[in-house]
């Protein structure tokens, strides 16, 4: 069951998140130094770099305070929160290898690959063998529809050039 | 408004209301998919239609799904969108004992009242602020910016609000990315194209609010609907116990019209205060959580009547009142409407046209709900996994089909893991996107601010509408430093439990 982090793994994540925040504001207000002010152009008060400097330092600021306010808090005792990660770091790792070969191959391909590894992955195989039947022939009209219908609508209907 | 709804009324409009007011509730029931989501894949679909056709078929989008999502809250005990989180928790002790049909129907009726009233105030409120809004200069649109993350991130996160604003702010970090306005100069492209071009919306609340949800979902295993018999209810009965609950319903319709007008705030949290008013006011506060009709109808008509007012702020001040409101003020900009203050002088036609929009979704939704009950309770049989591998391909091909840029897609996976991991920290998502929204706004109107007051910033303190949102900004600031009561947090962690 995935839930929210809690307990131990949620102080150490704010932890980490607070020292992402400010070194990411240390980095936009450095960033925004280096942009020009076009002063030559009248005035210094338009220059692109105004607003990012002006969000990094609120970044860093509340970056800091996270992290001040979770160092403040004990850590508390580790706790099993029962996170199902294995579902959820194979569903995300099949969605980035799609991702990633989107425009590398024919979408239409890829797309039914993606639907045959989430059935492989994520649909049980396991009964009776008519609830199997039953099961294969689910996933054959989901293919047809991901891998056919929707792209041909988009593609004739819309006139979208598919990935 | 005569003229709006004769330029309305057609047969291509009723078709539209009917199958956009449909997918929706299809759409909302379905836990995973979410309103914003449904919006979101739904702007590009209707991209090729008339403008004004297209933002009627997202409005009845928006409406079914806030009220589909009941269904799932109901039977499932899982909220189909997070403004139906309250509903579950007394729609599902009523399912479990055998009431399921009456919370269906005074769901349905809640969610009818709350959407007329909230469509007349719509009516009222919108040329009232549009005219507010005409004196606004750089500094009050500045401050309204500014205000809005603050708000959005105190509210959308009550229990630790610091997160709401680093949500907020972060995503006005992201919206520096690409070129700007003033000077035309790249910021943080690094000489890359795409970047160059910034980070486009839809995609970015795809990826946040779709393929998060989707891998969430994955892990949350399966969701079991409620065995126990349900005994019809007759659909006057659920009238006549609305109207015994009248104190009610017009208390949760002015709370959700206020907070719907908040920017970036939602219909969510609407639900979540007005369920907490309902059960303050309460003569039996003991049966809220129990299968309270009061809770059911609070929630209800709350998130409801949020919704016509969120669309408010998007019509006048091009600011959203929620997530689902920043896809439609989106999808305006998309078919050449352009929401602001001159709204109510360039185009005031379409302001009625949208409070008759409203009105169409809400009464065709109604009727949908209780004339289609039993068949709708199909949908959520639908099991998750052979829904995944669709709704992955429209999050995909949603976000490419608006620009064809394969980068939208990478945008989509980005957004997807930030998503993912804000989530499972306890981040609200809602000021990110509002973030993203409003930075170019806050951006421009900085700049030209500090040029206008030119060092000197008293002269902020001389603009009466700049003092008032400054005064809510510090506000908004104290009530989110000063601690909740310890109570306020164990409840709303128990209601998130359930």
């Amino acid at each position: 069951m995935v839930s929210e982090l809690s307990g131990r793994r949620l102080h150490v994540a704010d932890l980490a998140t607070g020292s992402v925040l400010i070194l990411l504001g240390a980095a936009m207000f450095v960033a925004s130094l280096a942009m020009p002010t076009y002063a030559d152009r009248g005035t210094v008060l338009t220059a692109p770099a105004i607003f990012p400097g002006f969000i990094a330092i609120i970044l860093f600021a509340l970056g800091a305070l996270l992290t001040a306010r979770t160092l403040r808090q004990p850590a508390p005792h580790p706790t099993g929160d029962g996170l199902a990660w294995r579902p959820v770091l194979t569903g995300l790792a099949l969605m980035t290898i799609a991702i990633v070969l989107v425009g590398h191959i024919d979408f239409q391909l890829l797309i039914a690959g993606f639907c045959v590894a989430f059935a492989a992955f994520f649909v049980s195989w396991r009964g009776a063998r008519a609830e199997i039947i039953r099961k294969a022939g689910a996933m054959a009209i989901v293919i047809l529809v991901v891998a056919v219908l929707i792209p041909m609508t988009f593609q004739h209907v819309f006139l979208i050039r598919l990935p | 408004m005569i003229d709006a709804f004769l330029d309305l009324a057609s047969a291509t409009t009723l078709f539209n209301v009917l199958w956009a007011t449909l997918a929706g509730i299809v759409i909302g029931a379905l836990p995973g998919l979410t309103a914003t989501m449904g919006l979101a894949l739904m702007t590009s679909l209707t991209y090729a239609m008339a403008g004004q056709q297209a933002i009627l078929v997202l409005i009845c989008l928006y409406i079914g799904s806030i009220y589909g999502g009941s269904r799932s809250a109901i039977l499932l005990n899982i909220p189909g969108t997070p403004a139906n989180a309250a509903t579950a928790l007394d729609g599902h002790p009523m399912a479990q004992a055998g009431m399921g049909h009456r919370a269906l129907g005074l769901a349905t009726v809640a969610s009818l009242t709350g959407g007329l009233i909230g469509g007349v105030a719509l009516a009222l409120i919108a040329p009232l602020l549009a005219e507010l809004a005409l004196g606004f200069g750089s500094t009050e649109y500045f401050l309204l910016g500014i205000v809005g993350i603050v708000v959005a991130g105190r509210m959308t996160a009550a229990d630790d609000p610091l997160k709401g604003w680093i949500a907020g702010f972060l995503g006005l970090a992201i919206a520096t990315v690409g070129q700007e306005t003033m000077h035309a100069y790249p910021r943080f492209s690094y000489g890359n194209l795409d970047l160059t071009a910034g980070i486009a919306l839809i995609p970015a609340m795809v990826g946040a609010f779709g393929i998060s949800e989707l891998l969430m979902s994955l892990g949350s295993g399966k969701a079991r609907m409620v065995d126990a018999p349900m005994q019809a209810t007759p659909l006057l009965s659920n009238f006549r116990d609305m109207i015994r609950r009248k104190v009610t319903v017009i208390r949760s319709s002015f709370i959700g019209i206020a907070i719907g007008v908040i920017p970036g705030v939602g219909e969510d949290v609407a639900a979540w205060i007005s369920y907490g008013a309902a059960r303050r006011a309460s003569k039996t506060p003991d049966e809220f959580t129990k299968g309270s009709d009061d809770g059911l109808i609070a929630a209800e008509t709350a998130n409801s009547a949020a919704l016509p007012s969120a669309i408010i702020p998007a019509l006048t001040l091009a600011v959203p009142g929620s997530a689902p409101a920043a896809v439609l003020l989106a999808a305006m900009f998309i078919h050449n409407v352009r929401p602001g203050p001159m709204i109510m002088i360039e185009n005031p036609d379409f302001v009625a046209a949208v409070c008759w929009m409203v009105i169409f979704g809400t009464i065709v939704m109604a009727v949908m709900g209780l004339a289609l009950s039993r068949p709708l309770l199909l949908v959520l049989k639908v099991p998750r996994e052979f829904l995944t591998p669709v709704i992955f391909c429209l999050c995909l091909l949603g976000p490419y089909a608006l620009t064809q840029r394969i980068f939208d897609i990478y945008v989509v996976l980005a957004f997807g893991l930030l998503g993912l991991a804000m989530r499972l920290m306890r981040y609200p998502m809602a000021p990110l996107i509002l973030g993203i929204i409003l930075g170019g706004m806050v951006d421009q109107n900085l700049r030209r601010m500090l040029q206008l007051i030119d060092r000197d910033p008293t002269q902020v303190f001389t603009r009466p509408i700049a003092l008032v949102l400054v005064a809510v900004c510090l506000a908004a600031i104290f009530a989110g430093v000063r601690r909740r009561p310890r109570n306020v947090q164990v409840k709303r962690q128990q209601a998130r439990n359930q």
